[in-house]
């Protein structure tokens, strides 16, 4: 867990599937604070995802989402993880950018 | 003889129990002399004290001399009693010793008999005490004695259950690895600290250890399983072998000792990296019958503090057949060492290229057969053949810790096979989500496999999942997104529900191959634009 210019940046490094989703799932919850107005999820440390990482991400957009969160996806847009998120139409619940820098100018435009 | 002797004197007449306690004083070491006026005021104290001995007179008023022997048989059957008889009451004397009297005294007494049967009959009772107390010195001692042979057995028992839980219980199904494994207590109540393990390690590499902790027992078995998990965790964070045991020396106590021996096999070079605490060397066989030992290391973990270790590397050969094992396999006491381990490396070569199950089998036949294997014997051999491109099969638990290594599997068997990066991770996904519907959904809460099979047939890849299991109904968002997602990814998802379990399979056409407009490709086209408007739009 980072920060970036006041945004806080969730990195999820190495493979997702259901051995490690719960667990990043919990860990996610408790580095994200619920007064935190917006923050952002990278997956470009992320080498390995299938529907068990594209469920997570989903759970956290809901959970966001029900706490007026603001939050954003990062993902490079040549990687595997990007085509996943693509096939489960991820893009149209969390906003995806290709580095984290995007995806700051965006939140704080947003939300400054 | 204890240093106080207490006698009881009783007697009706005042005048012998002023002069007969002076009488023995004087000649029995150490003796105190209680007296009592009737035989009721006898009983009294002997129900408080443990006399060495009672004299009493025969004939008192109320109770009698005999009844009161007769009292003190039930209730101190060990105490001697001597009973006083006046003169020529021969009859009453044999009726005494007839009822349990130790002796009898006539009147007038003479000082000096009276004295030497008294110390008679002491001596008697002490001897007779010290018996009791070593009997029941005895006695305990055998309590002690069962109780640590059950204390004994349960522990075994839990170093037994503790060790052999080590132990994999089944070697991990890794593809181009037939691998066969034995352990052979010394004595079925022997429980050594012998270990071996055999596990996938990232980028397809996979890690073969063997080791030995000396002694028995529960903290050997313990001390095992400490060693055994801190190296698979320092393993799969991709530390080189050398690092690893020079980490574990760290954890291990200078009075403790282990031999250990760790490789890592690379199947993209060929090439195996190991370092040795201490073991026997591995014996590496290539197919064209040469054998030779991999020699190289250090020291055992636990003696030098600080003991670092170093790597080193041999290139093997498709076909070739590595052989880890603890010297209870070629350590005999009747026949030197380099003889065990030659006639080990011959055996070897005369199996040529025979079944590791076969091999693993003929060897602890032949252990058996000489006088090695008074120690304990664990063997791990492994035949190490190249990929057959293709395809690939494998059956795993169908557990969650499962997944990666049927990711690494598939990794690499794609990779051999030339198949490119995109293709490849598409492939993975695919096979990965009907893989965890099979941990989730297939089994319930019982135990069962996760099998996997695939081949590249042209342009064409097929994943074949199935599981031996009773599908459940579909529940839950998870397992329809998987299917979702398979769909999305292959050209082609069908799948079929037998009695036998479920089978999916998955056809999947590579990307040069297909005819129409590339399907992913378009997607991609749409999709990121959908990402950027979205991005844009806040």
């Amino acid at each position: 867990m980072t920060d970036l210019n006041g945004v806080p940046v969730a990195s999820l490094e190495g493979e997702i599937d259901i051995a490690n989703a719960a667990q990043l799932r919990a860990q996610l919850t408790a580095a994200v604070p619920n007064t935190a107005s917006r923050f952002i999820i990278d997956l470009t440390p992320t080498s390995y995802l299938d529907s068990r990482g594209v469920h997570l991400i989903l759970e956290v957009a809901e959970r966001a989402a029900r706490g007026q969160q603001l939050v954003r996806l990062v993902v490079p847009s040549d990687s595997h993880v990007y085509r996943i998120l693509q096939f489960s139409r991820v893009q149209d619940a969390v906003p995806i950018d290709a580095t984290v820098e995007d995806a700051v100018r965006a939140i704080t435009k947003a939300h400054p | 003889m204890p240093a106080v002797t207490r006698i009881l004197i009783v007697d009706d007449d005042p005048a012998l129990l002023q002069a007969l306690p002076e009488t023995l004083r004087l000649r029995i070491d150490g003796a105190v002399v209680d007296t009592a006026d009737s035989a009721a005021a006898a009983l009294e104290r002997i129900k408080a004290v443990d006399y060495d001995a009672v004299v009493t007179d025969i004939k008192m008023p109320g109770m009698d001399g005999l009844a009161l022997l007769n009292e003190i048989r039930s209730l101190r059957p060990e105490t001697p009693t001597l009973l006083i008889t006046g003169h020529g009451e021969h009859d009453l004397a044999v009726k005494a010793l007839r009822g349990g009297a130790y002796d009898f005294i006539a009147k007038p007494i003479e000082r000096d008999y009276f004295a030497a049967s008294l110390n008679r009959a002491i001596r008697t009772r002490h001897l007779k005490r010290e018996l009791d107390a070593q009997k029941a010195d005895l006695e305990e001692h055998a309590k002690q004695l069962e109780r640590a042979v059950q204390m004994y057995e349960r522990e075994h028992s839990i170093a037994e259950t503790l060790q052999r839980s080590l132990l994999p219980r089944r070697l991990p199904d890794i593809p181009g690895i037939t691998a066969a494994a034995r352990y052979l207590p010394a004595t079925p109540e022997a429980v050594g600290g012998d270990w071996y393990d055999m596990f996938s390690l990232p980028g397809g590499r996979v890690g073969v250890v063997m080791g030995d902790v000396a002694g028995r027992g529960i903290q050997v078995a313990s001390l095992m399983g400490q060693l055994r998990n801190a190296l698979r965790a320092y393993a799969g964070e991709g530390y080189p072998p050398s690092v690893v045991l020079s980490r574990l020396a760290t954890i291990i106590e200078p009075t403790e000792m282990a031999t250990l021996l760790f490789m890592v096999f690379d199947p993209s070079s060929w090439k195996i990296e190991y370092a040795n605490a201490g073991h026997p060397p591995p014996l590496v066989a290539t197919p064209d019958g040469h054998a030779a030992f991999l020699e190289g290391g250090s020291i055992p973990l636990g003696p030098a503090l600080n003991q670092t270790y170093r790597d080193f590397t041999a290139d093997l050969v498709p076909g070739s057949l590595l052989m880890l094992y603890t010297d209870g396999l070629v350590e005999d006491r009747a026949t030197d060492l380099n003889e065990s381990l030659h006639r080990l490396r011959d055996a070897v070569v005369r199996s040529g290229n025979d079944d590791v199950e076969h091999l693993a089998d003929r060897l602890v036949k032949e252990i058996r057969s000489t006088s090695a294997g008074s120690d304990d014997t664990a063997l791990l051999i492994l035949r190490i053949a190249e990929l057959d491109p293709s395809k690939i099969e494998l059956t795993m638990p169908a557990i969650p810790a499962s997944l990666p290594a049927i990711r690494h599997s598939l990794r690499r068997w794609m990779a051999d096979a030339g198949v490119e990066a995109d293709d490849a991770y598409e492939v993975l996904v695919a096979s990965c989500e009907a893989c965890s519907n099979v941990i989730e959904h297939a089994y319930g809460l019982a135990n069962g496999d996760v099998e996997v099979y695939a081949t590249i047939v042209q342009d064409v890849i097929e994943v074949t999942v199935r599981d031996r299991g009773t599908w459940t109904p579909p529940r839950g968002v998870h397992r329809g997104r998987g299917l979702h997602m398979i769909r999305a990814l292959v050209e082609d998802m069908e799948v079929r529900q037998t009695d036998q379990g479920t089978i999916v399979r998955m056809r999947y056409r590579r990307r040069g191959s297909r005819n129409d407009v590339d399907r992913a490709d378009q997607g991609d086209g749409s999709q990121r634009s959908a990402g950027s408007v979205a991005g844009g739009g806040n």
